[in-house]
């Protein structure tokens, strides 16, 4: 059993080569609850502020986060107009548009996810893989940027269509995060 | 990925020839188990199975190519707006370990090993994952028979994606069957020859004949061969003088005893 008193040594040699935040990683799933928005018109939008500082598992890693691993917008399409294609927007400030016309005029603001298409008077709830498919490079960028700085941002629901109304049940940000010591 | 591939066939028919061509081993395995992600919220575990190529040309490393497939559980979550499924991850690699020591013939043998290779991980709604992958355990090879070995390994697989890796614990169970070779040498000649480099000639050779050096080690077995049987030859004839004797047994005379007595010592 000679290889028997070199197991030590090179277990320890591989430890001290490999990286240790390669070494010490790993990816958290934490939840951002966005409620209900409600979107009557292109002329009337709710906004929803997100601040993941509130949430424990965020707050506990913040120093060590590297990225996104995986991201979906999840929870129930309520549409109560023509069919609809819904889009996710973020603003990386704090932002109260009330307006997708002033929404898009916003230089800082981004596409996020979708869209998601929801036929008139059909409530549709979108799966995970679904969800994490509908995010564009563009947007997962954006949300890699807030994730990794101050974590607060403000996000909207409109349509892709000139005329739609629908509503968000029990909408929520789910976030993988890629950590490492 | 095609250019991987064909360096890696190149590389173990390269292996394959080195170790016909220099008296070492080759084998080839087949394994499964358990690949388990390490704190991973999104994938879940899942079996693995694989393949490899056992190459040893000198007695310090064996190399060892390998193939593994994985195919992981899907994980469900819950949250506010209900209970998600995320799909969990499909993973083939390839790649090459390098193993301290060897890993069959004689007893039981633990080894520590380490590698890296080629990691795709694949899953609904998620663009491929494509990285280096960096793996190290140890393993366990217990005997079942002349040619077959049970390999028992622990290791932790490494995918780098940037600054962090996506880790998963494989404990992985498996048989694996050694070619025999005309200048491998089964157990028997390794454990008895001080090098496994040592050509087949000089155990082949007749006792007590002389043959040449291959090495400082191989000499001296050859050596202690030579003592021994020359040893050995002077038990069986003790007529003959011994050969590092060179100095010529006196002769004797017999003694004349005055009154007839029979002579004494003497010539046999």
């Amino acid at each position: 059993m000679k290889t028997l008193r070199w197991i030590a040594p090179v277990l320890a040699l591989v430890l001290l080569i490999t990286p240790g935040c390669i070494l010490t990683s790993g990816q958290i799933t934490i939840e951002f609850e966005l409620g209900v928005i409600t979107v009557t018109s292109s002329t009337s939008i709710e906004s929803e502020d997100v601040d993941l500082n509130t949430i424990s598992e965020y707050a506990d890693h913040k120093s060590d986060l590297k990225g996104l691993a995986d991201v979906a917008a999840l929870g129930s399409f309520v549409n109560l107009g023509p069919d609809v294609g819904v889009e996710l927007w973020m603003t990386p400030a704090l932002t109260a548009y009330t307006t997708e016309a002033l929404l898009k005029a916003d230089a800082t603001a981004k596409m996020l996810w979708g869209p998601f298409n929801v036929p008139t008077a059909t409530t549709k709830t979108v799966d995970w893989d679904e969800s994490a498919r509908l995010f564009s490079a563009a947007g997962k960028a954006a949300l890699i940027t807030e994730v990794t700085g101050d974590g607060i941002f403000t996000v909207y629901a409109i349509g892709n269509v000139g005329v739609y109304s629908f509503r968000v049940d029990n909408g929520s940000l789910v976030l993988v995060l890629d950590a490492a010591q | 990925m095609k250019r991987a591939v064909a360096v890696a066939l190149l590389f173990l028919a390269f292996g394959v020839g080195v170790a016909q061509a220099g008296g070492g081993k080759i084998g080839i395995g087949a394994y499964g188990g358990l690949s388990i992600p390490i704190i991973q919220d999104d994938t879940g575990g899942g079996t693995i199975f694989g393949a490899r190529v056992p190459l040893r040309f000198i007695p310090v490393v064996t190399l060892e190519p390998f193939y593994a497939s994985s195919s992981l559980k899907d994980v469900e979550e819950s949250f506010a707006s209900g209970t998600y499924t995320r799909s969990g991850f499909d993973e083939t690699a390839f790649g090459v370990n390098a193993i301290l020591g060897s890993i069959s013939g004689g007893g039981m043998k633990f080894y520590p090993f380490g590698g890296f290779g080629s990691y795709k991980l694949t899953r609904e709604g998620s663009e491929d994952l494509k990285e280096t992958g960096w793996d190290f355990g140890l393993g366990l090879g217990i005997p079942a028979g002349s040619s077959l070995s049970i390999q028992i390994r622990g290791e932790i697989d490494m995918i780098v994606t940037g600054d962090t890796s996506r880790k998963f614990g494989n404990v992985t169970a498996g048989l694996n069957y050694n070619f025999p070779m005309g200048g491998g040498g089964g157990s028997a000649k390794e454990q008895s020859a001080a090098s496994a480099t040592a050509p087949p000639t000089a155990s082949s050779a007749a006792p007590g004949s002389p043959t040449p050096a291959a090495g400082a080690a191989t000499g001296a077995a050859v050596a202690a061969d030579s003592a021994g049987a020359a040893g050995q030859n002077a038990a069986e004839t003790p007529a003959a003088a011994p050969a590092a004797d060179a100095t010529p047994a006196p002769t004797e005379t017999p003694e004349i005893a005055p009154s007839g007595d029979k002579p004494s010592g003497g010539q046999k």
